[in-house]
């Protein structure tokens, strides 16, 4: 699968915007992905390792629900997208 | 300067089908009208020049009236006002009040007592909620600091049963009459977000005037924390203080322009007036045709404006907004901040010198009105957050584009 990252998250992978794996589910997907790149951990999951709800995730252009278990199975040619809305005060 | 009252606003009852938006405005004239006219207008120019905030005792009369309660549950004792009859009166109150900040002051006080409401904890309803509905307490953000939310410094550490804070949020809206403090502060041991309700007496919280363009009686301070020991039961939230700090800040975005979109109103009435009274080569202003199109330019702005917030505000009172992130309440704050700053501008370029005077309030319309450039979400990071999930969505299922 391809993950890509937005613009609010590239500092914490080294500024690379897309990772390629060969995982089959979004969760073993998203573990490689913070493997690689350890300080993205806690920018994108909170303590109970679930993603934080400041980021949406889409899957093919669809937007999943937050909430939603990252058990789903994906393939290789599919895309996850993360969006990171966060403004200040 | 003086304008029969409420031109636009007798043109507009004609025109809206919405009866029940002109009901709230009318009653919020009436409940609140002599408030402004006695407390907040006279001193508006005055306030602006020496950068001082709105008297808390003026913010608790207007408890008194009941203004800090109406958007807050019956069940307290609130006038269970939805988003959109809040938003028409906060439009309202930023039509009939000269001093912008008076409106944001409101509508930060009562946001803040409805995210400590939302706690569930019923004593913090009693020590911070039904105070603030009362005026007698007051509430703030501190979350802004110089960094993006995931380097801030200010941090908490654990000690025993107790939590000891340290750090600095250099933008707090409305700190210098502030008693309480909603404070996003990282953990020292797992490096998420925590929200802390400081008290402006706890030892080590020092508050300092902070110098700023607009908004100058809207109290803005830096809050510095040294060592500040709370008890652990002072947590708002004790984890994803970063989710917290963005559903704040989404439910407030359209709220927030609310005052801006009857100042315009105001703007535009003033402007009219003034340039039908100033009469060259034998003519009132008025009767030049380029007057009469940036004025309507003007109205189309205004009206635009409202539309477009009116929209979000029904969009929340339905219940649909996204809680975090919701593109329409996010683009309606945006439009309408950009408007706003337009419709002064013309009021500017129209009036020539007499529209620079600090006597005429358009200078410092344009100058409120800039602050939420910056504020609630910077416009350049809505575009950005807008962007993303346009080209998220609009992207579905379509070929990827090789390089050429």
């Amino acid at each position: 699968m391809i993950i890509q990252l937005p613009g609010a998250l590239l500092r914490f992978a080294n500024y690379q915007r897309e990772f390629q794996y060969d995982s089959t589910t979004l969760k073993t997907g998203l573990d490689s992905l913070m493997a690689q790149n350890p300080a993205l951990k806690s920018a994108l999951l909170d303590r109970k390792g679930k993603i934080r709800s400041a980021h949406l995730l889409f899957i093919n252009g669809d937007q999943l629900d937050r909430g939603s278990s990252t058990d789903r199975a994906l393939g290789a040619h599919d895309c996850v997208e993360i969006v990171t809305a966060i403004a200040g005060g | 300067m003086t304008r029969p009252d409420g031109i636009l606003d007798r043109h507009c009852r004609s025109l809206s089908p919405d009866a029940e938006l002109d009901r709230l405005a009318a009653e919020t004239r009436a409940r609140f009208g002599s408030l402004v006219a006695r407390d907040i207008n006279p001193l508006a120019a005055e306030r602006d020049a020496r950068g001082t905030c709105i008297p808390q005792e003026v913010m608790r009369a207007a408890g008194a009236l009941g203004l800090l309660a109406m958007a807050m549950p019956e069940a307290i004792g609130g006038g269970d006002a939805d988003p959109v009859a809040w938003g028409a009166v906060l439009e309202e109150l930023g039509y009939l009040s000269e001093d912008s900040s008076f409106t944001l002051l409101v509508s930060l006080r009562v946001a803040v007592a409805t995210t400590i409401l939302h706690s569930g904890r019923t004593d913090f309803e009693e020590r911070y909620v039904r105070p603030m509905m009362a005026g007698d307490r007051a509430g703030a953000l501190a979350y802004t600091e110089d960094a993006d939310a995931f380097s801030f410094k200010s941090v908490a550490e654990r000690e025993g049963d107790d939590f000891v804070i340290t750090g600095e949020k250099f933008l707090v809206t409305g700190g210098a009459t502030a008693d309480t403090f909603m404070t996003y502060v990282r953990d020292s041991e797992t490096d998420d977000l925590l929200v802390f309700l400081l008290e402006r007496e706890d030892t080590g919280v020092e508050l300092r005037p902070v110098e700023v363009s607009g908004f100058r009686s809207a109290g803005l301070c830096s809050l510095s924390l040294d060592r500040v020991k709370v008890p652990a039961s002072r947590l708002l939230a004790a984890e994803d203080g970063l989710g917290h700090a963005q559903r704040f800040l989404n439910a407030r975005r359209a709220l927030l322009v609310c005052g801006f979109l009857g100042r315009m109103r105001a703007i535009l009435e003033d402007c009219a007036a003034s340039l039908h009274h100033t009469v060259r080569y034998g003519r009132p202003l008025t009767e030049f045709q380029n007057v009469q199109s940036t004025l309507g330019r003007m109205y189309i702005n205004v009206e635009a404006s409202r539309a477009f917030v009116h929209h979000a505000l029904r969009q929340a009172s339905r219940g649909e907004t996204d809680p975090v992130f919701d593109p329409l309440t996010s683009a309606a704050k945006h439009f309408a901040v950009e408007q706003a700053i337009d419709t002064v501008t013309m009021a500017l370029r129209l009036l020539g010198g007499r529209g620079y005077l600090k006597e005429n309030s358009y200078e410092r319309s344009l100058r409120d009105f800039m602050g939420l450039i910056s504020g609630a979400g910077a416009q350049d990071l809505l575009q950005i957050g807008l962007g993303d999930l346009v080209i998220r969505k609009c992207a579905r299922g379509s070929e990827r584009v090789e390089e050429i």
